[in-house]
């Protein structure tokens, strides 16, 4: 799927992939791990704030980068 | 929703043949599926699904066939890990699935490769895409190098 890393993390955060997608999906835990890896921050489980503060890095330039293991 | 996977259907057979595969070889179904495109196998049975979704018919006739071939080469991707472990359902998909989640650097190379060569491939097809569509194409590599 054409999805970037932080459209991908939101997406699974709120449940909206589903399992069956199986290269995509990530628990929801998993996804706020990641979230907070990605970005530095920590929203806990609210997808919504999770969502505005990460559209308003991206519109101001901002690309999250999944971190090099 | 007829309409719909019939259309898939078409597209998926056309970007196969701009990519130079048979995709018969490749995919045992190919769906529409609302919720997005992809590419998946199933663990117990090995059926390899390609889906187009909704978002996808949003797009220019170009990015359309983008979007296709971009599935393509992860069944392509997903075919050279099941003979790289000769055969063994299980082993590949631990490969290309369980040991790549959504975000990890295995996962990252493969978008950039399957968006590369879809966007080479379907360039190539249609005589040259629009610098738009190069673009976009550009952007999303970018995020996943």
């Amino acid at each position: 799927m054409r999805m970037t890393l932080t459209l991908g993390l939101l997406k699974n955060l709120k449940g909206e992939i589903p399992s069956y997608m199986r290269r995509e999906f990530l628990p929801k835990e998993v996804a706020y791990e990641q979230l907070k890896k990605v970005t530095g921050q920590d929203f806990g489980m609210d997808a919504g704030l999770w969502e505005k503060w990460v559209r308003e890095q991206e519109a101001s330039g901002v690309v999250f980068r999944a971190p090099k293991e | 929703m007829g309409a719909r996977s019939a259309r898939v259907t078409s597209l998926v057979n056309e970007a196969a043949g701009a990519s130079g595969v048979d995709i018969s070889t490749l995919v045992d179904e190919i769906k529409y599926d609302p919720a997005g495109s992809y590419f998946t196998v199933d663990p117990v049975s090995g059926q390899r699904t390609l889906a187009i979704g909704a978002s996808a018919f949003e797009q220019t006739a170009e990015g359309q066939l983008i979007a296709a071939a971009h599935e393509i080469v992860h069944a392509q991707q997903w075919e050279a890990a099941f003979n790289a472990a000769g055969g063994d359902l299980g082993a590949a998909y631990d490969t290309f699935i369980t040991a790549n989640p959504f975000g990890s650097p295995g996962y990252a190379l493969d978008e950039v490769a399957a968006e590369t060569l879809a966007r080479q491939r379907i360039s190539d097809y249609v005589g040259g895409i629009s610098s738009q569509q190069w673009a976009a194409s550009s952007r999303y590599i970018n995020s996943w190098r």
